[in-house]
């Protein structure tokens, strides 16, 4: 263990003890871990119906719109009151939100322009009001208002008993009010039009996500920074979308995420220090880049393996089909096919053949041995059953949609692959049982069925055609 | 006679200032299924958004059984365009259907066992009951379509106001919905549906109602395809109509 990992491995000790120790410093680190566990939490649940009604940008808006209304709080307060400094934040976010709908209904510019112009305006006044209040042109205040730059990147090190009195209120106020009105928030997130006519009105919704968005970030800046608030509300929620189907599940999964990220950040900061927001997202982000890369259903390597998988399968049943071709060409036993009669049906090289036959080793269908083909009984059925549902694709497509006989060959040759027996059936049935296929090939019969007259029959008409398969 | 359940008089709406429905009087006879007809632009979806009180109108009012929206809301059942809604959103089939029953729970109450079975009942009359726990966005659109249409039924409402419900279904899912529209006729139900293909609307609806920016006409299908109506809705003839709509926009916003 190097003398990094032996400091982490004390730090950490420390950080854990310090949960349930007593003591001032163990309080304010239990207060930090408090802090940001509720913070991300809000803001997870929120974020859920924020990146859904394609808003994520508004909350980034927010979170800078807020910053003069802490300057404005701190001035009117004459000190660091923390109501003070909440109510300032909170008018000026709904100032931001009027400007913003203002912009948008009075001019013809458009909702993400408004939302630049706003953060950035706004943003502005905070941190020149801040620069202000802090700088040498007013030295009676600068040394009380030293603490307020704090606001920009956050420090859950000197959240006291009143933020978390307030940080507790908002999770509770955000819980309460996505459980009871779940199915309104729902219905609006999902059809407003819909929602509208059942009595959901989307200016209620809207304005009450406003004014919690609103609350919630406000009482999260302390913590998380003006600027980075907006990760939380958009990191766990997307993370959570590409985990799940359902919007029950994607809240609980988020907030679930957003706790845990909390903690993590938490003592990530105490750790290696660079502040308890910075790591809560960069968490947070290894969470997002995790699930985007291996998540079962959407993962980037889900979907790799997927698509390779499907490539193995089409190659080992084209190379059953063609054993199956040859046999019926050649009359050659069904079980044992010369790599050489492959090679000549697929109009390839014996060694490319040899290559991609190989590929079924580890099938339950075939292997390769010596110059031949050894073939199961599940084998020599899949092959058979892939011609099958190749020719009658081809007829099916000729008859149903009225293609060329020339055109019919390169839509079977995919479809070929994931035909199910039902389907196979089905359209066999809806063809009429036919014989032959467009090109004169005899339809076989399933191997197992009873019925091989088509293949019998074939041995003596084969090659009849030029265009095989 | 009782009031009809749904009828417009004078009704102008505008877009931007820019009114896209005249005039419109008409009303709605109950227990048929009425086709709106009329070229793209004539202000078919307009119409029905309208009378939902989606959209603001500039003159006029709308009734339901002789009452406003607000006193019949849950008698009067939408549907909205396939397009308008993100079909990548976490909702399953079932909870999409479910949400049919929400005009009929209040504030802070949650869907019950009963409001389930209905729900569960409406899949399978539109026989999507196998597709349930599927999200939505792994469906085909002719069953996006018909899980639309079995979010309607779960309304339970005595109106329908359905948006193009034919709109990219397959030909199959459309003879679906022709059953489904009637046997919901039968059930005394009044149906308004926007469509745009001339010929099955012969077969398909009771009574048309031929709208280009005006009521061109409204009566029994047969009786208004028996006159030239149709060329008259599909025809010109609105150059002075569309010139004054213009001139009424440009004057309001300043902008040529």
């Amino acid at each position: 263990m190097s003398a990094d990992d032996a400091g982490v491995a004390i730090l950490t000790r420390e950080f854990l003890s310090s949960l349930a120790g007593e003591g001032d410093a163990a309080g304010a680190i239990r207060s930090a871990v408090l802090g940001a566990v509720l913070a991300s939490l809000a803001c997870s649940v929120l974020g859920c119906f924020v990146t859904l009604r394609k808003m994520a940008l508004y909350g980034d808006m927010l979170g800078h719109a807020v910053l003069p209304g802490v300057a404005a709080g701190f001035i009117v307060a004459g000190r660091k009151s923390t109501p003070a400094l909440l109510l300032g934040a909170l008018v000026a976010g709904l100032l931001a939100a009027g400007f913003t709908r203002l912009i948008c209904t009075r001019s013809r510019i458009k909702n993400d322009a408004a939302l630049g112009i706003t953060l950035s305006v706004f943003y502005a006044i905070g941190v020149w009001l801040l620069s202000y209040l802090t700088g040498p042109s007013r030295p009676d205040l600068s040394s009380e208002a030293s603490g307020l730059p704090l606001y920009l990147f956050g420090n859950p090190s000197v959240i006291h008993d009143a933020d978390l009195a307030f940080l507790t209120t908002a999770a509770l106020v955000v819980l309460l009010v996505v459980v009871g009105l779940f199915k309104e928030f729902q219905a609006c997130a999902f059809d407003p039009s819909f929602a509208a006519t059942i009595g959901i009105p989307k200016r209620w919704a809207d304005t009450t996500l406003l004014l919690l968005l609103t609350f919630v970030i406000v009482v999260s800046i302390k913590i998380l920074g003006v600027i980075l608030v907006a990760a939380l509300l958009v990191i766990p929620p997307a993370t959570a979308y590409l985990l799940t189907e359902r919007l029950r599940s994607m809240i609980i999964c988020s907030a679930v995420l957003g706790a845990t990220c909390g903690v993590l950040g938490a003592w990530l900061d105490y750790v290696f220090d660079g502040g308890v927001g910075p790591s809560i997202v960069c968490v947070a982000f290894a969470v997002l880049l995790t699930v985007f890369l291996f998540g079962t259903r959407h993962g980037v390597v889900a979907t790799w393996v997927r698509h390779r998988r499907l490539a193995l399968r089409t190659v080992r049943e084209n190379i059953l089909a063609s054993a199956y071709r040859v046999r019926e060409r050649t009359g050659a036993a069904a079980d044992s096919i010369d790599l050489a009669l492959l090679a000549q049906e697929r109009g390839e090289e014996v060694r490319a053949t040899r290559a991609l036959a190989r590929r079924l080793h580890g099938s339950p269908w075939a292997r390769v041995s010596g110059d031949r083909l050894e073939l199961t009984e599940e084998g020599q059925r899949r092959g058979c059953n892939i011609v099958r549902g190749h020719r009658l694709w081809e007829l099916f497509l000729q008859r149903e949609a009225s293609l060329a006989v020339d055109h019919v060959h390169a839509g079977a040759e995919e479809v070929e692959h994931f035909l199910s027996d039902e389907t196979i059936a089905e359209l066999e049935h809806l063809l009429g049982r036919p014989r032959l296929d467009p090109h004169g090939q005899p339809i076989p019969a399933p191997i197992g069925s009873g019925d091989t007259s088509a293949l019998e029959k074939d041995a003596t008409t084969a090659g009849r055609d030029g265009e095989r398969r | 006679m009782s009031a009809p359940p749904l009828e417009f008089h004078d009704l102008t709406v505008s877009y931007n200032q820019k009114p896209v429905l005249w005039n419109i009087d008409v009303a709605i006879p109950e227990g048929v299924i009425v086709g709106i007809i009329g070229p793209n632009g004539a202000g078919k979806s307009t119409l029905l958004k309208a009378a939902m009180g989606l959209l603001r109108l500039s003159s006029g009012w709308v009734r339901f059984w002789g009452e406003p929206l607000e006193a019949r809301r849950r008698s009067v059942g939408f549907v909205p365009q396939r397009e308008e809604v993100d079909w990548d959103f976490p909702i399953t089939v079932e909870d999409l259907v479910l949400m049919g029953r929400y005009g009929h729970l209040g504030l802070l109450r949650r869907p019950g066992r009963e409001d389930r079975r209905i729900a569960e009942a409406a899949l399978e009359q539109v026989g999507m009951a196998a597709f349930r726990k599927r999200q939505i966005a792994n469906l085909s659109g002719g069953q996006q379509q018909r899980i639309f249409l079995a979010r309607a039924l779960a309304q339970d409402s005595r109106l329908y106001l359905m948006d193009e419900p034919f709109a990219g279904v397959d030909a199959t899912t459309e003879k679906t919905i022709v059953a489904i529209l009637e046997s919901m006729r039968s059930a005394g139900r009044t149906m308004l549906v926007v469509h745009h293909d001339l010929q099955t609307a012969r077969e398909y609806f009771d009574y048309l109602l031929l709208l280009n920016r005006r009521l061109v006409a409204f009566g029994p299908t047969d009786k208004v395809y028996g006159e030239d109506l149709l060329g008259k809705t599909y025809g010109g003839h609105l150059t002075v109509l569309s010139r004054a709509a213009e001139a009424i926009r440009a004057s309001k916003t300043g902008k040529p």
